[in-house]
């Protein structure tokens, strides 16, 4: 009993812990990426570009951005854990990587959604693939040279265009077969959507959050029918 | 006419000679490690309070590396992302943003967006100058810090929300993740069915192309293939490696697949 208590009072600071180097870690980066433009404007010795216009199109892309940015957090927080969060949603690509990385590192690992063990597997799934990024994007700068007519290669284009789609496959033969009953209706919804609507494409991170709910909701109402074991 | 353009090439050279120098690798270097330092740190606590609570040093072995080996071919595909930048912003601020919260089509597109704003057309432009880098750059950057901020203000009062609801029915709960990534995965499968059509996407028209359709058909078979293997007993090592062998598979058949679908293989540039 005290050892249950003990490893609970640690659990607690640790996530305590998580979220204070977290916040404060976002706030120093963005704060050094806010300073940024600033430099270049500096560095140019030019004022930045502030006119009308520019304003316009911010605006534009602020009511394009802001909505998704919110629904992307509420959406993809429980599934990234606390310092998978502070991690993901400071180093970006979300959907096409960090959250198949963790999904994929929780199912190996075996562990349960709302655990530590979980959060643990998460955290450390998620610093991984950032790190990975990180490295390979300043290996890749440094050796730029050398590397852009082998990656702009026509005959490797294929490969880099399919990424996305040969990720989610890989991941689909583990989640499909999951719950099956629960996977029959958001497939066949989105394979009909994209068919009938093909111009849905340009909406593919709008479609993940629809058919995320929808899977859900289906999901719920399988299991409050006794059908889901 | 012709002189007018050489002395805007000339101005772009200058521009990008600037945008490619020292101090603005290292400004954004400096943002770079930050965001790295960040994520080291929270590996090391993770793998020490992991190991605290009496979870084998295998099993976050075995979750670190499947992240490095999973996250390597997609990182390539971003670092594309920078060489396709490159000629408009330079090979720094790509570098950085790519690097840091950015995502390939959420950049590209900004830029163009701004760009177009600021009057200077499509991009790459010949009218870029220094302050219209900074005014691009500040509107990516503070367009991607929305989750960043309420992140900061909301996501710890909404973590308790959704723990206590999760909590009091667990297998649901668990359920629901599986349920709500299914649907993630189905939508991307969907969207590999809107390749076979004709649609007008980002001003061009894309044909019909077999090859996304193909890749995630052929990862899913090898994914099979693999899971098998892995029942049987034989080859237990595969476990941290079957994604990303199979992802591979899936992005080999793509290539192979345009020599098979010559005339329904394109990609919009």
């Amino acid at each position: 009993m005290g050892t249950d208590t003990d490893t609970g009072r640690i659990n607690e600071a640790y996530q305590k812990d998580s979220h204070r180097i977290g916040r404060a870690s976002m706030v120093l980066s963005g704060v050094m990426m806010l300073a940024v433009p600033f430099f270049i404007a500096w560095f140019y010795g030019e004022d930045i570009a502030f006119s009308a216009g520019y304003w316009g199109a911010f605006l534009a892309v602020t009511i394009q951005y802001l909505p998704s940015d919110i629904i992307e957090v509420v959406t993809y927080a429980p599934l990234l854990g606390t310092g998978g969060t502070y991690i993901a949603f400071l180093t970006g690509n979300l959907i096409n990587l960090k959250i198949p990385c963790v999904m994929n590192a929780e199912n190996n690992a075996g562990t349960k959604p709302g655990t530590v063990e979980n959060e643990i597997i998460g955290t450390i799934a998620v610093a991984g693939s950032a790190i990975t990024t990180i490295v390979t994007l300043a290996a890749g700068v440094l050796l730029i040279r050398p590397l852009t007519p082998l990656l702009n290669n026509p005959v490797l284009r294929p490969a880099f265009k399919t990424v996305i789609s040969a990720l989610f496959g890989a991941m689909a033969y583990t989640y499909f077969l999951k719950f099956p009953k629960v996977t029959i209706l958001p497939l066949v919804l989105s394979i009909l959507l994209f068919a009938l609507v093909p111009s849905l494409t340009g909406m593919v991170s709008t479609m993940v959050v629809v058919l995320a709910v929808i899977s859900m909701v289906w999901a719920i109402l399988l299991y409050r029918k006794g059908v889901l074991e | 006419m012709s002189a007018c353009f050489a002395g805007r090439k000339e101005k772009m050279s200058d521009f990008l000679q600037k945008a490619n120098s020292a101090p603005m690798y290292l400004i954004c270097g400096a943002v770079v490690v930050c965001v790295l330092l960040q994520s080291v740190l929270f590996l090391v606590r993770a793998w020490r309070h992991g190991v605290k609570i009496g979870m084998r040093n295998e099993q976050l072995k075995g979750a670190l590396t499947s992240s490095i080996l999973f996250s390597l071919i997609p990182s390539i595909g971003i670092l594309i992302g920078v060489i396709a930048l490159a000629p408009s912003l330079g090979i720094p601020v790509p570098w950085m943003r790519l690097s840091v919260i950015g995502a390939l089509h959420y950049e590209g597109s900004t830029a163009n967006n701004l760009a177009k704003g600021m009057g200077l057309g499509e991009l790459p432009s010949s009218a870029m100058t220094g302050g219209s880098l900074a005014a691009i750059v500040f509107g990516m950057t503070v367009n991607m810090l929305w989750s960043a901020l309420f992140i900061l203000f909301f996501f710890k009062r909404y973590q308790k929300r959704v723990k206590s609801g999760a909590s009091k029915d667990p297998k649901l709960s668990n359920i629901l993740f599986a349920a709500m990534f299914t649907g993630m995965i189905c939508a991307y499968f969907g969207d590999t069915i809107s390749y076979l059509r004709t649609v007008e996407t980002g001003g061009a028209v894309r044909t019909p192309n077999v090859l996304p359709l193909t890749a995630f058909v052929t990862a899913f078979a090898a994914m099979a293939v693999f899971q098998k293997i892995m029942d049987s007993g034989r080859a237990k090592w595969l476990k941290d490696y079957a994604q990303s062998f199979s992802m591979l598979i899936g992005m080999t058949c793509a290539v192979l697949g345009q020599f098979l679908f010559p005339t329904l293989s394109a990609f919009p540039e």
